[in-house]
């Protein structure tokens, strides 16, 4: 019995193996992206994504800006609360905020692409609107009866750095 | 002659280093995870259908057990680097395996999560295998770890290879010059198109041809898997991905026996 489960598991591996490789062409729905995840059936493309083709902004660097506005309606300067900056030399060895910063981020890409929809009003209770949102709230602290508004831009490459608003939120009371 | 022991224990030690800089990593920023922060599970939760949501998996990302969870984490790894090849070790990769699985659930997983899941369960099936003498069992941990990183490579190599900015060598330029997946030193080295189109050929020839070093003599192999642990410290250095580096390493030594394997078949005879 036992060699006969040994040769099993080793029949799995290898059907495992031919899955993963028929996998790398072929996208699957949600439970595929799940077996991705948990590395049974895993998908490896390594910037290597058709869409790096399709898309003009697959490398531009995202920043999330939020503002503030009084009872009068007075609207105050933006501030930066997600900017993309020069990478510090000790990231090779310690990055904690790596994961927390790029879950932000694919948040912030996830409004932009979805254009016109993200202006809608319903759009306000999605997921990736509240976390962003709540990202802002979790940085700053607006006062009673001030309202918070918060802004996408991104930036392409190193010189001069042109900014573009790709998105600009409601208001939000606090 | 490569000593299977002496592999399984080097990989060990390597997922070992990985997990503890993982977990080291999430415990330094909890503050984002925490209940009612932007990535709280009282939120995040809603993207999981109602079975995920349930009262167990709610009850394990709440903000009491969370961290405990990471801290086992960091236990097991730590356990793993020191216990040798046993029942013990055994159990520190079994608990490993247990909290990355709901450390990707509660987050995402990243390519380094992703290798290091694979090596896990490679370095489960030999370390039975080891225990329980049985030569099969061991083989297939290695094949499951071997052919995961040489499908890995391939398919990376030979999806760059078919986008034209790839070979052209713009893809790196704009890649690297981006602050997110780039710094100062890879912004002025791609700048000059010569040097961006080295690299990108560079990484698409090693990463496309790397199953075929399986074939090769051992320097051979030797030195395409030196060749693709600098890319990583690189990517690391360039990106700041740090965990991707131990991650992968961690699969080399599987990596070397299953060319072992593959090169004592007497292929000849079997044909």
């Amino acid at each position: 019995v036992a060699e006969l489960l040994v040769w099993l598991v080793l029949l799995a591996v290898i059907a495992l193996l031919l899955l993963s490789v028929w996998r790398q062409f072929n996208l699957l729905g949600r439970r595929g992206q799940l077996l991705d995840s948990l590395s049974i059936i895993p998908q490896w493309k390594f910037f290597a994504l058709s869409t790096i083709e399709t898309r003009e902004d697959s490398f531009d660097d995202f920043h999330l800006l939020t503002r503030f506005a009084d009872g009068n309606g007075e609207a105050e300067p933006w501030q930066s609360l997600l900017w993309n900056d020069e990478r510090k030399w000790f990231h090779i060895l310690w990055n904690p905020y790596l994961r927390a910063n790029s879950e932000i981020q694919m948040r912030m890409m996830h409004i932009v692409n979805s254009g016109e929809a993200a202006h809608s009003e319903i759009y306000q209770t999605s997921l990736s609107y509240l976390t962003v949102l709540r990202h802002c709230l979790d940085n700053v602290w607006p006062s009673e009866g001030s309202a918070i508004q918060f802004a996408i831009v991104t930036t392409r490459g190193r010189h001069e750095r042109p900014t573009t608003v790709r998105f600009v939120s409601a208001w939000h009371t606090a | 002659m490569i000593n299977p022991n002496t592999m399984l224990s080097a990989s060990c030690i390597l997922l070992g280093l990985w997990g503890m800089l993982n977990a080291s990593q999430w415990l330094a920023s909890s503050a984002h995870w925490r209940a009612e922060a932007a990535l709280g599970w009282d939120l995040q939760g809603l993207r999981f259908s109602r079975l995920y949501r349930g009262r167990w998996l709610g009850a394990a990302f709440g903000s009491r057990i969370f961290p405990a969870i990471v801290v086992l984490h960091f236990a097991a790894s730590l356990l793993l680097c020191i216990l040798p090849i046993g029942w013990g070790a055994f159990s520190a990769l079994l608990i490993l395996a247990a909290t990355n699985l709901l450390l990707i659930l509660r987050s995402y997983a990243d390519g380094g999560d992703k290798m290091a899941m694979v090596v896990t369960y490679g370095l489960l099936l030999q370390m039975i295998g080891e225990i329980a003498a049985q030569p099969l069992l061991s083989l297939s941990g290695v094949l499951w770890i071997g052919g995961q990183l040489a499908l890995c490579y391939a398919t990376s190599g030979l999806g760059k290879l078919i986008l034209a900015g790839w070979r052209n060598g713009a893809v790196p330029r704009d890649v690297l010059s981006s602050f997110m997946y780039g710094n100062y030193l890879t912004h002025i080295l791609v700048k000059h198109r010569i040097i961006a189109l080295t690299l990108a050929w560079a990484i698409i020839l090693l990463e496309s041809l790397f199953p075929l070093a399986l074939f090769a003599p051992l320097p051979v192999l030797v030195a395409a898997l030196c060749g693709m642990g600098l890319l990583h410290l690189s990517i690391a250095f360039a990106m700041g991905l740090n965990t991707y580096v131990f991650a992968f390493i961690a699969a080399y030594p599987s990596v070397l026996l299953l060319a072992q394997h593959i090169q004592s078949v007497s292929w000849p005879n079997l044909l």
